[in-house]
């Protein structure tokens, strides 16, 4: 047995038992049975058209099918007596008949469906199940596909943007680039605070890539990128603690559940027609925010640079000499512009999808290409997708998804660092040829001047190499076995795999690179993750008005990431960029593992569909933690009130047509805290003259225990006006404690810091959002959108405040309020900066040995943030526009302490803008101090808030215009349909800040970290049917 | 029907749950161990060792920073057009820059190498070690020892004023850490007790070694014996000082190097003058970020030899291999780059101490105690090596300790020395060949010492600030 266990593949002979077990016994049970049959046609209520594509369903079996273009549908095999057929379609209310069929009948059946906007019946994904919208008593958004699939986006994370309590923002513009999500705020300050994303209930791992020299930092990493948008059915964030307990630990920063699309169950009759559908884009995009960081024309850099040497001393003349030595040709170049381009970007997707009696499919196949808007930036990505059902019998359903993606990616240096081509827009000198007289990059100011560690924008660029490749697989077998009509087991195991290649190479002549004769690092990752889960349901109706629904399940994870890295230097020649050229190599590999064990259960009751309550429960046992607190327990409770349900509301609730209480409280876990943070360890990494050492590496701390989270939610639905305006307000407040903290110590310890659970942190809000259909007719419609997110960070406990960068933590103050040196300007009467002395700003001081850093009420959390939109029919077009905005945060831009130099720099370049307002003269009411070569003391140190920036901002975000083909010229054309789309991404950006020179959408941490700016891209895309 | 169903879902459920064994929940690190099952063999206090050597060669330590920021306060480096990186050192700025974390990353390595040697010390004290190898196991102890005493001579005299600033050195040094704590806040001992701490631990270390491991890569009796003699120096301790220096110089175990030799005395690396030295190779990939990379037309580049030093050099001198002149240097950056790390990889040498400092200690040791003739004789060896046609060194008193500071300037340049040596004699200076903003230094000098990092003072409320860093 523990032989067996340690196999990895165990569970494959788990699986084969199950199937065994329940896939024999029934085939044989109903084969020799007589049946009847079900026909009839499905139409709409308000037009009396066919609705094609209604799902047909008889009511406590597994049978139903789909109507066809006509509306007509069939059902066969059906065992005699009587049963409800349910119609359901989305955006009409399900409509459910009764009828009775004997042996070797048929009945027919015929459905009328009326407009229902609340969508009350809608089935919504939730954890380890569905339901009907109206049973729901947590808090969630639904994203449908058609949001996803007119975007020429690389990740559907981007289509989260804007839903209500969600903050999403993009790190870096670079094609594939990660994107930061919080749900309702910063639940964890060490640990992570990204949401759980699952798909088709597998939980994904969004890896930081192989090297971080591929990834700056992790910004342009995103693992999640090699899903294709196209393939995903429905997108939904869970928001608060009924929502998200079920995933117990790992539950505490909200959960993302994709679905993937599905084929369609035809009848045995007819086969559901195949539907193909080919989707094309194509776009061209440039930067979203038109005030981007300028450097100097080659005229303003010579006078930067000799009136900083004059202003040092030295004489005019000298300084001339000086210049002319140092730049012994010049030229006048916008390094920023010789970088940039019209980054284009292309899209194909294929996809079928149907069904023919038991079995239905989804294939498709889909490729993405997009340029970067600077030079040599790309993503590419190539998928394919499966997903399969095969109802075997009338009881055992086979379910199989499976997805396959590579993706290929060439990324800059951007981030903060010499290297970073952003660093070189504003610094690099102007004048500064492209060229040498060999035609190779010029780069004669690698010695001197020494400028920008001898890097070249053009250089760096073309002749580095940052390559990632990855490729990803994750598979998802299940069956499910439905006992009766109440109980249901489903066992379901899963893989992902994936596999990151990092290929860096750094050029022997610019950069990094070029004191090692050039270097390479090519790093892998290899990642499995397998998942087994297995859950009973139960459901059940007690006197038809008393619903039941459950499910008990047990689940066991385990993940095993082996990451090797090759690197080396020394090449012989400019072309050899791979390890077997060079002289020096040095190889490395690691292994990391983790675990999860669980046991889980939720029951969701309610009365007539008026009263709800809902509970869950799981125990989570993760490796992550030591054995003493290896076991934890997360729960919540859930209530809801339909109250135009209850009569005796009526005179209340006449004015609302859908007026729904929900509240729900819990307790959530946040288990994101590295691989073994408890144990204290030695560690191996230290070599010296050819030895290998030891050093202590962790510092033990056994009693380390989960982050948990107690979140209460209280929301109310409401629908007015003949349901044309609807909407929802809520309420949430979430406590963090046991939050785990890097607490900073002594350095004399010989450590930095060690994780401690240090504090508690709560975030509270509300949520308003209002749907509004203007105008509903037969050949045009308009529905307005609009919600906002009222935010609060408080920190509620902390052993004590410490200083973290730019902020300060101390109870009762927002977790990112900023902690800074106070600028007072610059003294007119001599050029010298001044700095508050204190918080008190009533005295300054030229001299910042004199000053302290003092809070100033600024924050990086967002007062508000929502979005808004419409979309407007016109026959057959449709307008649709998304905006979304952010007030009350404030964004730190430590690079400008650089970028705005005033000579400290020197002779690197300086921004425009510093140039156009530094102090020349007395009486001069300049912004920027005098410019001295070797700059002015206590200018530019970080920390200070002349750095800080308004970040409010509103962004339009999306805009496209549809037209759809009528369907008789699409068929002389030989499509099906065909519809034409023209959207612009990131059409419009205000922002409040006319200084801000960087893109407003910027890290959490509201801190700038140079990465590439978002652009905005203009396509043109066709989706035709067959 | 309901018992079928009962009798599937029992063998099932059982079926599934099988799992629950599988995943194990006590996973242990590939990359580490754990404490509990460390420092349970010789080999694991050996690599503990190494560990320590290994933090001493960090680039905030030996591998640049405390040689670096020793001599830019000194008057024998100038500021290239580039320079940023220590600035606001070489310029006395008497304020942090934020990002640059020199003084921060210093006092952190210190510490952590400190911290290894703690936990080498006080682990050692449960141990027993096999009899076969009792004697290999006290040698790494006493190392521990003797390399925990140096690090903290180093701290105080980079964090503290030197040893004869007060008369009997009760001013502030910096916190003396024996024990892993990782909750201690200790506030600053006074130089006094900070180098008494370093003086016992040198002595324990030389009471436990008897061994030579590693050549000068690694700490040896010598090695503890020639710190010692620096040590002493520093406090005016003038016999022991000339003792201490006796020890080594008697041991028999080192020569001086002349000619090509001597000029490639850190390429060559592990030479017959080398007793305690940091070794670089291809495997530390420091790039520019080595000690050479500051000086080095291929490195940053940022500092270059002021003709204040140059000038003294006589142009026969051996040693003006350590410069070459770097036609690309104009006007006032002209001419010469300091070349004594000259490999373009930067992986030369970096010393702790050599055998031509334990004469120059003698030297200054012996002329101060009035035995002029055996200094003279030290510092003949010294000067006559690299130049052997120098006359004979005739001067006495305080013109032949003028002569033995000069000569302590040229041969110990750029390795970290000068502003120790101006502190303990209390000497200012003019910077005549001078590219920065602040050209000269009187003593006493408040920024001749480096701040306690901000991350400290943050953390530790015990700490004190050093005059005129505020607050």
């Amino acid at each position: 047995m523990v032989n067996l266990c340690k196999s990895r593949w165990f569970f494959l002979l788990q699986l084969a038992a199950f199937m065994v077990l329940v896939g024999t016994a029934p085939a044989t049970a109903s084969a020799q049975e007589n049946f009847g049959t079900v026909v009839g046609t499905v139409i709409a209520e308000d037009t009396q058209n066919p609705l094609a594509g209604t799902n047909v369903h008889i009511v406590g079996t597994g049978l139903g099918t789909l109507s066809n273009q006509n509306g007509a549908f069939i059902i066969e095999r059906i065992p005699p007596g009587s049963y409800e057929i349910e119609f359901s379609y989305v955006g009409y209310a399900s409509s459910t008949v009764a009828f009775t069929v004997a042996a070797g009948q048929r009945a027919t059946v015929n459905g009328e469906l009326a407009l229902d906007p609340l969508m009350l019946d809608e089935i919504v994904v939730t954890g380890y199940g569905t339901a009907r919208k109206e049973e729901l008593t947590g808090s969630m958004v639904a994203i449908s596909s058609e949001k996803l699939e007119m975007l020429p986006t690389t990740t559907f994370q981007d289509v989260i943007q804007g839903s209500p309590g969600v903050m999403v923002t993009s790190r870096d513009g670079a094609p594939g680039a990660g994107f930061n999500i919080r749900v309702r705020g910063i639940g964890s300050i060490t640990a992570g605070s990204e949401p759980l994303y699952v798909i088709d209930g597998v939980p994904l791992h969004n890896d930081a890539g192989a090297s971080t020299e591929v990834d700056n930092g992790g910004r342009t990493a995103n693992t999640l990128a090699s899903l294709n948008p196209n393939d995903i059915e429905s997108l939904v964030v869970l928001k608060d603690a009924a929502s998200t307990a079920i995933y117990g630990s790992r539950g505490a920063n909200g959960v993302v559940l994709i679905t993937t699309k599905g084929g369609v169950e035809g009848s045995p009759i007819w086969a559901s027609e195949p539907q193909f559908q080919l989707r094309t884009q194509m776009g061209v995009s440039g930067w979203a925010h038109d005030n981007l960081i300028e450097g100097l024309t080659g005229e303003q850099y010579k006078d930067y640079y000799v009136s900083a040497r004059v202003n040092d001393g030295m004489a005019l003349a000298d300084a001339q000499a000086a210049f002319a030595s140092d730049y012994p040709l010049q030229e006048d170049n916008n390094w920023r512009d010789l970088t940039s381009r019209n980054g284009v970007s292309k899209q194909i997707d294929l996809s079928a999808s149907g069904g023919s009696g038991r079995f239905t499919y989804y294939v498709s196949a889909g490729m993405f290409q997009q340029q970067g808007n600077i030079i040599r930036q790309f993503f590419d990505r190539y998928s394919s997708r499966i997903n399969l059902t095969a109802r075997l019998t009338d009881k055992f359903t086979l379910a199989n998804n499976l997805s396959l993606a590579q993706s290929y990616q060439n990324g800059i240096n951007d981030g903060s660092a010499w290297e970073s081509l952003i660093y070189m827009w504003a610094f690099m000198p102007p004048v500064i040829p492209i060229y040498d007289e060999d035609g190779f990059w010029y780069h004669r100011h690698k010695s001197t001047p020494r400028i920008m560690g001898g890097n070249h924008p053009m250089g760096t660029t073309y002749e580095n190499r940052k390559e990632r490749d990855t490729r990803r697989v994750i598979e998802n077998i299940s069956g499910s076995y439905r006992f009766n009509d109440q109980f249901t087991l489903s066992s379901a195991w899963s893989f992902d795999l994936y596999n990151i290649h990092d290929d860096v190479y750094q050029n022997m002549f610019f950069g990094d690179g070029r004191n090692n004769s050039g270097t390479f690092n090519d790093s892998r990752v290899e990642n499995l993750n397998w998942q087994g889960s297995h859950t009973l349901n139960y459901n059940n109706a007690f006197n038809n008005v008393h619903n039941v629904d459950a499910v008990v399940g047990y689940e066991e994870s385990h993940n095993d990431r082996r990451r090797t890295e090759s690197s080396g230097n020394t090449f012989a020649h400019p072309s050899l960029k791979t390890g077997s050229s060079a002289a020096t190599t040095f190889g490395t590999s690691t292994q990391a593992e983790f675990a999860f064990q669980s046991v889980f259960t939720r029951v969701n009751y309610d009365f007539d569909r008026t009263y709800f309550l809902s509970g869950s429960f799981r125990t989570d046992g993760s490796s992550r933690f030591g054995p003493d607190q290896r076991w934890g327990n997360f729960w919540s409770v859930g209530a809801g009130w339909t109250m135009t349900n209850s009569e005796f509301m009526a005179d209340l609730t006449g004015f609302f047509d859908y007026l729904k209480l929900r509240t729900s409280y819990g307790e959530v876990g946040n288990a994101e805290i590295g691989t073994y943070p408890w144990q204290g360890l030695y560690g191996f990494n230290p070599a010296y003259s050819g030895q290998a050492g030891s050093n202590p590496s962790q510092v033990a701390n056994p009693g380390l225990t989960w982050e948990s989270q107690e979140a209460f939610n209280i929301g109310l639905d409401y629908a007015i006006l003949d349901s044309r305006l609807t909407g929802t307000i809520e309420y949430f407040q979430k406590a963090s404690t046991d939050l785990l903290l890097d607490v900073p110590v002594s350095r004399t310890t010989g450590f930095e810091d060690v994780l401690q659970n240090f504090g508690d942190m709560e975030n509270s809000g509300i949520e308003f959002s209002i749907h509004a259909d203007l105008l509903r007719a037969q050949d045009y419609d308009l529905a307005v959108d609009f919600n906002v997110t009222y935010q609060q960070n408080e920190i509620t406990k902390l052993t004590e405040p410490f200083i973290d960068g730019t902020k300060r933590r101390e109870v009762g103050r927002d977790y990112q309020e900023y902690y800074l040196y106070g600028w007072a300007g610059v003294d007119p009467n001599n050029g010298l900066p001044t700095w508050y002395t204190d918080d008190t700003k009533s005295a300054t001081t030229s001299s910042l040995s004199d000053a302290v850093r003092f809070y100033d009420g600024k924050s990086a959390t967002p007062d508000y943030l929502g979005s808004f939109g419409f979309t407007g029919r016109y026959k057959r077009f449709t307008l649709s526009t998304l905006g979304t905005y952010m007030f009350g945060h404030y964004l730190y831009a430590g690079a400008e302490r650089f970028f705005h130099g005033d000579g400290r720099y020197l002779p690197r370049s300086t921004s425009k803008w510093a140039y156009e307002n530094s102090w020349r003269q007395p009486g001069d009411q300049a912004l920027f101090p005098q410019f001295s070569w070797g700059g002015v003391n206590s200018s530019q140190p970080s920390n200070a808030d002349r750095w800080l920036h308004e970040g409010d901002y509103i962004r339009l975000k999306d805009v496209t215009l549809s037209y759809q083909l009528p369907e008789e010229l699409a068929g002389k054309v030989g499509l099906g349909s065909l519809q034409a789309h023209f959207n612009i991404t990131n059409a419009y950006t205000w922002v409040a800040d006319d200084q801000l020179f960087f893109d407003p959408e910027q890290t959490i941490s509201g801190v700038y970290n140079t990465g590439t700016p978002n652009g905005r891209t203009f396509s043109l895309g066709f989706t035709m049917g067959f | 029907m309901r018992y079928k169903t009962i009798a599937r879902l029992a063998v099932l459920v059982p079926v599934l749950m099988v799992g629950s064994a599988c995943t194990d929940l006590a996973l242990e690190p590939h990359a580490s161990v754990s404490n509990d099952a460390y420092f349970a063999t010789v080999a694991d206090f050996e690599a503990a060792v190494v560990g320590i050597y290994d933090e001493m060669s960090a680039t905030g330590y030996y591998g640049r920073s405390i040689h670096l920021m020793s001599d830019i306060m000194g008057e024998d480096i100038k500021q290239n057009s580039s320079a940023n990186r220590y600035q606001e050192f070489a310029d006395f700025e008497g304020q942090l820059v934020s990002g640059h974390n020199y003084e921060y990353n210093l006092w952190r390595d210190a510490y952590t190498a400190i911290n290894r040697a703690n936990m080498v010390i006080n682990n050692g004290e449960t141990f027993e070690p096999p009899a076969a190898l009792a004697g290999d196991f006290r040698q790494l102890i006493g190392e521990a020892h003797a390399v925990r005493g140096l690090v903290h001579f180093d701290l105080a005299k980079m964090y503290g004023q030197h040893y004869t600033f007060t008369g009997d050195a009760s001013h502030p040094g910096v916190p003396i850490v024996l024990d892993m704590d990782i909750t201690a806040l200790p506030s600053r001992n006074t130089v006094a007790q900070v180098y008494a701490q370093a003086i016992s631990d040198l002595n324990t270390g030389i009471s436990m070694m008897t061994d030579t491991r590693d050549g000068a890569y690694m700490m040896s009796t010598e090695a503890a014996q020639a710190i010692l003699s620096r040590i002493y120096l520093y406090m005016g301790d003038w016999s022991n000082a000339v003792a201490m220096a006796d020890a080594v110089i008697n041991s028999g175990k080192y020569s001086l190097l002349s000619g090509s030799a001597l000029v490639d005395i850190f390429v060559a690396g592990n030479t017959s003058e080398a007793i305690f030295e940091i070794p670089m190779s291809a495997d530390d990939t420091r790039g520019s970020d080595h000690l050479g990379g500051m000086y080095r037309d291929s490195g940053y580049g940022d500092y270059l030899p002021a003709r204040d030093l140059l000038d003294l050099i006589d142009p026969a001198d051996v040693r003006w291999g350590w410069f070459d002149v770097d036609g690309a240097l104009a006007g006032a950056y002209a001419s010469h780059r300091v070349d004594k790390w000259p490999t373009d990889q930067n992986w030369d040498n970096v010393p702790v101490i050599r055998l031509a400092e334990v004469f120059l200690n003698r030297a200054e040791a012996k002329a101060r105690l009035g035995q002029d003739g055996a200094a003279q004789a030290d510092l003949d060896l010294i000067r006559q090596r690299s130049m052997p046609t120098a006359p004979a060194v005739t001067a006495t008193g305080q013109a032949l300790l003028d002569e033995i500071a000069l000569e302590r300037r040229i041969e110990l340049g750029y390795e970290g020395h000068r502003i120790h040596d101006l502190m303990r004699n209390k000497q200012g200076y003019t910077r005549n060949d001078c590219t920065g903003d602040v050209c000269s230094m009187t003593y006493p000098c408040q920024y001749c010492i480096l701040p306690i990092p901000q991350l400290e003072t943050d953390t530790n409320i015990n700490i004190t600030q050093n005059a005129g860093y505020g607050g």
